[in-house]
């Protein structure tokens, strides 16, 4: 090791610490359009909503939000290097993180510094590089740099050595977005907080002590104890040397916590420093500052000593070459055919949920979701797992075949785009279920799950306990990016002469642990296995390998990496323009390579003694049709059996076929004719069909006496009741009993009501009654006199308000009787912050637009005081009180600094002018 | 695509196209880990199962011999999930293990400790075992060995029993091979089953279950328990132990209602070990009796749900099992499967078919109309009456006189239910009657001399009565009365009919009342033989009766 620099020897704050987001401003502003464009396709999230200047984009890229988004995007690789930038001293070289991290690691940088999460920095007096940046350092300007420009040593340095890149070393140094550094954790990379921030908690005689058994020179006061520690740990060669000299187990000790986590319990770690007899091993490394308490049970190693531990490095080993795909062949046409038949089988799945929840409609429930019962009872019907049945109900959703009706009892019921996506053929069906799939946020797989309180509550109200299919909370916004990756990780898989390769999901979740390992976890994991699922039973994949007949559907960036991570980008809007008739014809292709996938349609059935019928195939519509008219399926798949029995024949019957239709259009579909038992039952059913009737009366008319029906029944007057003659003695009337008996009244007749057991009613007219109801009472004078104390505070109430009324109509006018601005710079939340943030630290009050919780907006002039979690503490000098505003609520922001006196000092008095 | 025989269904059916040049070798291949459901005229159906795949396990199977099967027959796409599901199900059987362990006698081994620890936090299962022996073990009682297997199929983690069995008190027993030899089959059956320890074997009727029997009882040398289904079975199993061994009529005790013997081999009925009083086994001490060697369970399919219960108890003797069916009405399959063992041995379907077990007989459904009287007498009454009316209709007498005259000279069974009706059709056509209060002894004169062609039409109440002794029939005309469960209808109805030797089939004629309940069960019984693969015809009365002799044409047709 030729130089062992003190790396650690600056105190933790360098050019990079204050305001990020205005430096990052100026830095936004040198860069190309390209640049600009190349970062906000990388982060559409910075779009959205449009920022107002590259103040507010450059303050939202340094959002925690956003740049959580953009760590989580990272690869492995990139990852890594902004680990070992992290745990470095700001700012760093492109050398220093290259050989801290064992690869050259410029290409990476680069790509960091596009992303706007890392950026590049003049290097003070005093930085880490220093001593190794030669006299040819120079000083570049902070206009007129793009990013590439800035990673331009590491963009050179591939293939070179170390020690030329080192010579050609420019002056800048790197330093990354602060919220990076929260986001990655507080032992990045496994490592402990460094000497200074390890001990610097403890005692001036504590450090003391530590620096006499480092045989260092005591110093006057504790930080230049601190920076002295420093310095001599964070040599690598002062550590070896220590600890050669070690006792026994202190090593093992070390090495335990070497690669993280640097934290190990210990009890009483703040114990009082020994060494020498009787002394631990623990006790040796504490006294030296090797470890650190870092409370009364823990003890933690500091990050100067782990690296040294590391020799040097901060990764075992840079993982640079993503894990090999080891896809595992599958014979193609049998791949093709698989994924055909779960195309066909979950087409069908949903066309059949559709016809049965359009004959009886499950209730939506309240919090919006169809009832964990009437999924089960769905499953049933479909002959299907539950999990299955969760992904045909939210596809169905998805493709807008069916929704919730809206009505007062809301049911679940198809749409009218069911009829006409019912209209297509398979593969056109087909097609339109997996373009739906592939862009959804819904994941199916949640259902069933413990619903979080955070979950978006509308204004239904009622709380849902667990996720319900079709319910609110099942939207998950990576799930539609990691459907991508897994797809294009099977375009990868490849495919060749007869074959195709196919993943499952261990290998799919290697690489995507590789590509992506900041999201890894069992929440993805289990939307991989998922995703999988999923892409198996709409059948994209078949036998886990992409089937071909799904290739023209994969959105545009799968089949390479670019427009890969296209959004709503400005870029993307005129391909998308452009790729609308493209993918037209795309979903056509599919469409019909699905339908060449699969098998003929049957034209025959094989009628069996067992009154069962089967289709060795996928039915004809027409002998679909036929069957389900006549017959009840009892299986399905490859071929469909039908069971034929009374009850479903007297639907055939009740449709208007007569036994004999039936028969006939059965021997013209059966090969091997019908067989006897079938024949008996049809004939049995037809002859048995009809033989009562049944219908609709409002009363009817009996007598004895036929003839004196006979004479009702031809009565002109008669004719507005509707009568029918059932037998010689009775008439059927459509009209009720009572209308009946006044026109026989009329026409002279004296007919008598009869009840429900024949015998005859008498008819009195009726009297109506209302239910209990009391008597109204005398109604009072005056309300009673208001007490003398009720009178005083009503006076002193009003006194107060009136006071207070006029002082405001005071100092509305400003403080020095000016109007305030003439207009607020109008601003969105970000950018209210960042200038809130400036008003802060510049110490000057700010006039502000702020719309109340009532609605009311209003000027304000207040004096800013903090700003925490979007929202911004200030004193009104209106309402002379310390109150917390939120940013997104303030609707415009200025600087009223030069035109009244200091914070503290609000302006005059109200009303005393 | 190919072009198989099979097509997989998704509700894990398979359809068989037995018109399919490949039918026979494919039918074979499936045989081990899928059942047969139905097997009508064109399509048969088999059914996988979870207690199918892991009799296959069992018998040594894996799964992707069952996958391979699967896609080389398959004329369709096999659906992903049912692959999937099938080599997860296989997967189950075995990770549990139930070993002799020379400290702590029985032991639950476990090879995945997940399972073990789920199946141990299960409620039931606790108290059934014993301390951890071990990371993967755990320590069984003896007596819950049949229990918890019983269990441990319930929560789909069937264990693998290899704790072996008890030798019993040996007793010498030798095949009296003159005349007749074990067929392959048989052996193999044996074989299989000695090996494996405990298990079913699955013939057809006719096949030689008896002798299978014998033989495992040759092999054990041991005293034997056989639980049988009645009386009847007792005798028969008796007389062809006779037959068949060198064992003697003082080694051979009957245990039944009638005679209560515990001799070296011991036949025993069901129904006497059901049998309760104050609700107390009375006979289990029968169990205990001796140090059975082998305990041999005939049709096993009928096995009653007391005896299972006794039968978890026995876990450490050797079991044997015989049917021609493992579908039971009441669905235990599973207790059969974890309580007597897998599947050890299934006859070839080859063998099935040369034992004329597909197409054995022509059964023929007469339909009579009732006349006006009689349906409205039938229409007004109570439910409970309804169905003895239609029944015992007096239109079905002259069917049976027209049928029994068309047959004349034939060997012809009667089979009702009514007594007054069989008393008159006993009278009109000059035969005798056999009832339930019809003796012992008398009742096996007559089937005597009704085998021997002495006598050629016997009038019988319940097909029950006469069990499995029933002579050959050309022809049997059932007037009233369900034969049993569908079942059981269904194989009595095998044996009645079996393939006679001058290689005709034989006929069986239901008279039934047409629009009528006795319809409506005529519905169910042609379902089930048709799915059996009957041929089933139905007829007009008046085609039989306006015809006379000429009839028999067109029935032939």
């Amino acid at each position: 090791m030729p130089r062992s620099p003190s790396l650690f020897s600056r105190p933790a704050s360098g050019a990079g610490r204050e305001a990020p987001a205005r430096s990052l401003a100026q830095e936004l502003r040198g860069w190309s359009d390209d640049d600009l464009v190349a970062l906000l396709r990388a982060r559409p999230d910075l779009l959205t909503p449009f920022p107002r200047d590259l103040a507010a984009l450059a303050a939202r890229a340094c959002e925690r939000a956003s740049v959580q988004r953009a760590l989580d995007g990272l690869d492995t690789p990139t990852l890594q290097v902004l680990q070992v930038l992290v745990v470095l001293p700001e700012p760093v070289g492109v050398g220093e993180v290259s050989r801290r991290w064992g690869a050259a690691a410029g290409a990476y940088l680069k790509n960091l510094c596009s992303l706007a999460l890392v950026r590049k920095v003049p290097v003070g007096r005093g930085s880490s590089d220093q001593g190794r940046a030669g006299p040819g350092e120079t000083e570049q300007g902070e206009t007129g740099q793009g990013p590439a420009a800035q990673a331009e040593q590491g963009s050179t340095e591939q293939g070179s050595t170390e020690q030329a890149e080192q010579g050609r070393r420019v002056s800048a140094g790197l330093v990354c977005v602060r919220s990076v550094r929260e986001l990655l954790g507080p032992y990045p990379a496994g490592l402990g907080p460094t000497v200074a921030e390890a001990l610097g908690r403890r005692s001036p005689g504590r450090l003391a002590e530590v620096s006499r058994f480092l045989g260092l020179e005591p110093a006057a006061d504790p930080g230049q104890a601190l920076r002295r520690l420093s310095g001599h740990l964070g040599r690598q060669e002062t550590v070896e040397e220590l600890l050669r000299g070690a006792p026994e187990g202190a090593r093992q000790a070390l090495d335990s916590l070497a690669w993280g986590p640097p934290v190990g319990a210990l009890a009483r770690a703040d114990r009082p420093l020994r060494s020498g007899e009787g002394a631990g091993p623990l006790d040796w490394l504490l006294a030296r500052g090797l470890l650190a308490p870092s409370d009364d049970g823990h003890v933690v190693l500091p990050r100067e000593v782990g690296l040294a531990l590391r020799g040097g490095v901060v990764f075992r080993r840079p993982d640079r070459t993503e894990p090999l795909l080891d896809a595992f062949r599958q014979p193609a046409d049998r791949v093709r055919d698989t994924a055909a038949g779960a195309a066909a089988e979950m087409v069908r799945l949903v066309g059949e949920l559709c016809e049965r929840w359009g004959g009886s409609p499950p209730p939506v429930l309240r919090t919006g979701g169809l009832g964990v019962r009437e999924l089960r009872r769905t499953a049933l019907a479909l002959q299907v797992p539950e999990r299955t049945a969760q992904v045909v109900v939210e596809i169905a959703r998805l493709a807008g075949l069916v929704a919730d009706d809206g009505r007062t009892d809301p049911v679940w019921a198809p749409t009218p785009a069911y009829d006409v996506w019912r209209s297509g053929d398979t593969g056109h069906r087909w097609v339109r279920l997996v373009e739906v799939w592939l862009p959804a946020t819904r994941c199916p797989h949640l259902i069933g799950a413990a619903a979080t309180p955070q979950d978006p509550q509308d204004g239904r109200g009622a709380r849902q306990a667990v996720l319900q299919p079709l319910g609110r909370g099942l939207d998950r916004v990576g799930a539609p990016g990691l459907r991508r990756a897994v797809l294009a990780l099977q375009v990868e898989a490849g495919a060749g002469d007869g074959w195709v390769g196919a993943l499952d999901v261990e290998r799919v979740r290697r690489r995507l642990d590789w590509s992506q390992p900041r999201r890894s976890g069992p929440g993805r994991d289990a939307l991989v296995e998922a995703t999988l699922e999923q892409a198996a039973l709409l059948g994209v994949l078949g036998m886990g390998a992409l089937a071909e007949q799904a290739r023209p559907l994969l959105p545009v960036g799968v089949e390479g990496s670019e427009g890969f991570e296209a959004g709503g980008g400005a870029g993307s809007a005129s391909a998308a323009e452009g790729e609308v008739p493209a993918r037209g014809r795309a979903a056509a292709v599919a469409a019909q390579a699905l339908n060449d996938a699969l098998p003929r349609p049957v034209e025959q059935v094989l009628l069996q003694a067992d009154l069962t019928a089967v289709v060795p195939g996928p039915p004809s519509p027409e002998l679909e049709g036929l069957l389900s008219l006549m017959a009840r399926v009892e299986s399905r798949g490859g071929a469909t059996t039908y069971r034929f029995c009374e009850r479903s024949l007297r639907r055939a019957l009740d449709a208007g076929r007569t036994g004999d239709d039936l028969l006939a259009l059965l021997r013209e579909r059966s090969p091997a004719g019908v067989p006897q038992p079938l024949q008996y039952l049809i004939a049995d059913t037809a002859r048995r069909h009809g033989r009562i009737r049944v219908g609709v009366a409002q009363s009817y008319l009996r007598a004895d006496d036929a003839s004196l029906l006979t004479e009702v029944l031809s009565d002109r007057r008669t004719a507005g009741l509707g009568l029918r003659r059932l037998a010689p003695t009775v008439l059927a009337a459509q009209a009720p009993v009572g209308t009946v008996l006044s026109v026989l009244r009329e026409i002279g007749l004296a007919p008598a009501a009869e009840g429900p057991g024949g015998e005859m009613v008498l008819r009195e007219p009726e009297r109506f009654r209302t239910p209990e109801r009391s008597a109204p009472v005398p109604v009072r004078g005056l309300p009673r006199a208001p007490g003398r104390a009720a009178l005083a505070s009503a006076v002193q109430a009003l006194r107060v308000a009136d006071g207070a009324a006029v002082e405001r109509a005071g100092r509305d006018r400003g403080p020095d009787g000016s109007e305030g601005p003439q207009a607020l710079e109008p601003a969105d939340p970000v950018g209210v912050l960042a200038a809130v943030r400036g008003a802060i630290e510049d110490g000057v009050p700010l006039w502000i637009g702020y719309v109340e919780s009532s609605g009311e907006v209003g000027r304000r002039l207040v004096d800013p005081l903090r700003v925490e979690a979007g929202r911004i503490e200030a004193f009104d000098r209106r309402t002379r009180q310390v109150r917390a505003f939120s940013a997104h609520r303030v609707s415009g922001i200025a600087r009223a600094g030069s035109l009244h006196g200091s914070r503290g000092d609000p302006p005059g008095t109200g009303g005393s002018a | 695509m190919t072009d198989g025989p099979l097509i997989v269904q998704s509700d894990k059916t398979l359809l068989l196209d037995v018109d399919h040049s490949d039918a026979a070798k494919c039918r074979q291949a499936i045989a081990p880990f899928a059942e047969l459901e139905r097997a009508p005229e064109h399509i048969h159906t088999y059914r996988l199962t979870p207690l199918g795949l892991w009799n296959a396990r069992a018998a040594g199977h894996d799964a992707e011999q069952v996958i391979d099967v699967l896609l080389r027959y398959s004329r369709y796409p096999v659906p992903h999930t049912i692959l999937i599901d099938v080599a997860e199900t296989m997967a189950r059987y075995g990770r549990l293990q139930l070993v002799k362990h020379p400290v702590h006698g029985l032991v639950l081994r476990a090879f995945d400790i997940p399972v073990l620890e789920e199946v141990l936090r299960n409620r039931k299962i606790a108290p059934l075992v014993g301390n951890r022996s071990g990371k993967d073990e755990v320590v069984v009682h003896p007596r819950e060995r049949g229990r918890l297997k019983q269990l441990l199929l319930k929560l789909g983690w069937p264990a693998e029993d290899l704790a072996g069995y008890v030798s019993g008190e040996a007793h010498p027993i030798a095949l009296r091979e003159e005349g007749w030899s074990l067929r392959p089959y048989q052996h193999e059956a044996v074989e299989n089953f000695w090996h494996g320890g405990s298990g079913v074997v699955v013939l057809p009727c006719g096949a030689g279950k008896t002798i299978v029997g014998a033989a495992a009882m040759a092999r054990a040398s041991a005293t034997t328990l056989i639980l049988v289904t009645n009386t009847v079975a007792a005798r028969q199993w008796r007389e062809e132990l006779l037959r068949r061994t060198r064992l003697t009529e003082d080694e051979i005790g009957e245990y039944s209602g009638a005679r209560k013997e515990v001799r070296p081999v011991t036949i025993a009925t069901y129904q006497v070990m059901t049998t309760r009083r104050k609700g107390v086994y009375t006979h289990l001490e029968l169990l205990d009796a001796r140090d059975w060697g082998l305990v041999i369970y005939d049709e096993v399919h009928l096995l009653p749900a007391p005896v299972f219960r006794m039968t978890a108890d026995l876990q450490a003797r050797r079991r044997l099992g015989l049917t021609a069916t493992l579908l039971r009405e009441d669905g235990r399959e599973g207790d059969v499967f974890s309580l007597i063992g897998p599947k050890r041995y299934d006859a070839p379907w080859k063998d099935i078919e040369s034992q004329g077990y597909i197409a054995p007989a022509d059964c023929v459904e007469v339909r009579v109309t009732l006349p006006e009287s009689e349906r409205l007498t039938y229409a007004t009454a109570q439910a409970q009456d309804k169905y003895r009316l239609c029944a015992g209709s007096e239109q079905k007498v002259r069917v049976v006189r027209a049928l029994a005259d068309r047959h004349a000279g034939e060997p012809l069974l009667v089979i009702g239910q009514y007594l007054d009706q069989l008393d008159e059709l006993g009278q009109m056509l000059d035969a005798p009657v056999i009832k339930g209060e019809t003796p012992v002894p008398q009742r096996q004169r007559l089937l005597e001399a009704f085998r021997t062609g002495e006598l050629t039409t016997l009038v019988v109440r319940k097909v029950a009565n006469i069990s499995i002794d029933l002579p050959d029939a050309r022809e049997a005309i059932q007037v009233s009365g369900a034969l049993g469960s569908r079942q059981e209808e269904a194989q009595r109805m095998g044996r009645i009919l079996r393939p006679k030797r001058d290689g005709c089939s034989a006929r069986f004629y239901a008279v039934v009342a047409r629009d009528t309940l006795d319809q409506e069960y005529a519905a169910h019984r042609q379902r089930f033989l048709a799915e059996q693969g009957y041929a089933y015809r139905i007829v007009d009365a008046e085609e039989i009766m306006g015809s006379g002799g000429d009839a028999c044409s067109g029935l032939d047709g």
